[in-house]
């Protein structure tokens, strides 16, 4: 029931040289359809080995002359191209590669959205704005006296000129 | 005389290092050792004799071309089987001809038409030669029992060689040889030859 798996391990054995497994060994003892399968397998591989040394006896004739021609033109073959060996070389693939993504990220740093809203302050301006946010601050929390007192200035400022003005009583710098 | 020895006795990276280095002789005797070895290699992939020769020129001005990018701590037979499967595979493609690649492949053989399939079966049982058999198979199966057994390269420089990792080598190994069997105990179509029908009953069981 399972000869395709000792088949298999039969056939690695073939490949790696190395002894079967135990298991495999076993099932051999019992199976007659495996023990030829294994020594079947070996004549194979002799025949295969075999045929390949006489059918490589049989040389073409003229083929090795007929490499060697077109080996010998100046046109087809100049010579061999001294390039370095391939895996120093950045192959075509990955310069493609490297060359979208520095594309694709030049373009997203491009159109990126930069933070709207207010333009940009001129230093000075930034350095003054505190202070002027605390004089201001200062006077709102001032102001109700502040108003008073101006207003009081003004009120004492008009009486002033006017009493000098009706009574000449020779206040401030018309003395002579 | 010395000279003539000292090719023999030098090895294939040896001389593809050299002809990397300028040296043509150095190249052209790679190319005494492998005309034959690629010629047989590459038959599966293609329909006529002129179709493989072309095909393994190819490969050896490719490789040629490029012989500065081997890498000497490879095997040349690992690097040179590796640019004729792929030069092979891209032929078939740019000749607009039915796709063949490595790891999935269609329906197998059926490239030179039915009846030229039928012919190329009936010569393997005359012949008797197990590789015309295998021929029958899948491109992919052919190269992969040719670089196990002709070739008699290592597992893992096979699947450099195929692209593939080395389970998947095992696997193509073990289904090629299974339908290898399952051809061989086919009946042959001239009956009378004995060495394939031999052949088929003795491996019937696989």
């Amino acid at each position: 029931m399972l000869c395709f798996i000792h088949k298999w391990n039969i056939s690695r054995a073939f490949d790696s040289g190395k002894p079967l497994a135990r298991r495999t060994k076993r099932h051999l003892a019992g199976c007659e359809t495996c023990r030829a399968f294994s020594q079947l397998g070996e004549e194979m591989g002799r025949r295969l080995t075999d045929d390949a040394a006489s059918l490589l006896r049989e040389t073409r004739p003229g083929l090795g002359e007929k490499v060697r021609q077109a080996i010998r033109e100046p046109g087809l073959a100049s010579g061999p191209s001294l390039l370095p060996p391939k895996r120093f070389r950045l192959s075509p693939v990955l310069a493609a590669a490297v060359a979208l993504a520095v594309i694709g990220v030049s373009l997203v740093w491009m159109v990126r959205s930069r933070p709207t809203g207010m333009p940009r302050l001129d230093p000075l301006f930034k350095l003054e704005s505190p202070r002027a946010y605390l004089q201001s601050a200062l006077q709102r929390a001032e102001s109700p006296y502040q108003q008073e007192i101006l207003e009081l200035k003004k009120t004492l400022k008009s009486t002033a000129g006017y009493l000098a003005a009706r009574f000449d009583i020779g206040l401030g710098g018309d003395a002579e | 005389m010395d000279s003539a020895r000292d090719s023999i006795n030098t090895t294939d990276e040896d001389l593809a290092t050299q002809a990397a280095a300028g040296s043509r002789p150095a190249f052209e005797e790679l190319v005494s050792r492998y005309a034959s070895r690629l010629f047989h290699f590459l038959r599966s992939r293609s329909g006529s004799d002129e179709d493989v020769e072309d095909l393994v020129q190819e490969t050896f001005l490719k490789a040629y071309r490029n012989i500065g990018r081997y890498d000497p701590q490879r095997k040349f037979s690992t690097w040179l089987f590796t640019v004729a499967i792929r030069l092979s595979i891209s032929r078939h493609r740019s000749q607009g001809a039915r796709p063949l690649p490595l790891a999935s492949e269609g329906p197998e053989h059926t490239s030179p038409g039915p009846q030229e399939a039928l012919i190329r079966e009936e010569e393997a049982g005359k012949a008797g030669n197990i590789w015309l058999q295998a021929r029958t198979l899948r491109p992919s199966e052919y190269e992969v029992l040719w670089l196990r057994y002709a070739e008699e390269m290592p597992m893992k420089d096979i699947a450099l060689a195929m692209k593939k990792s080395l389970v998947g080598v095992r696997v193509l190994l073990h289904r090629s040889r299974l339908k290898l069997g399952k051809k061989l105990r086919a009946p042959s179509p001239s009956a009378g030859l004995a060495e394939a029908a031999t052949a088929g009953q003795r491996l019937s069981i696989l």
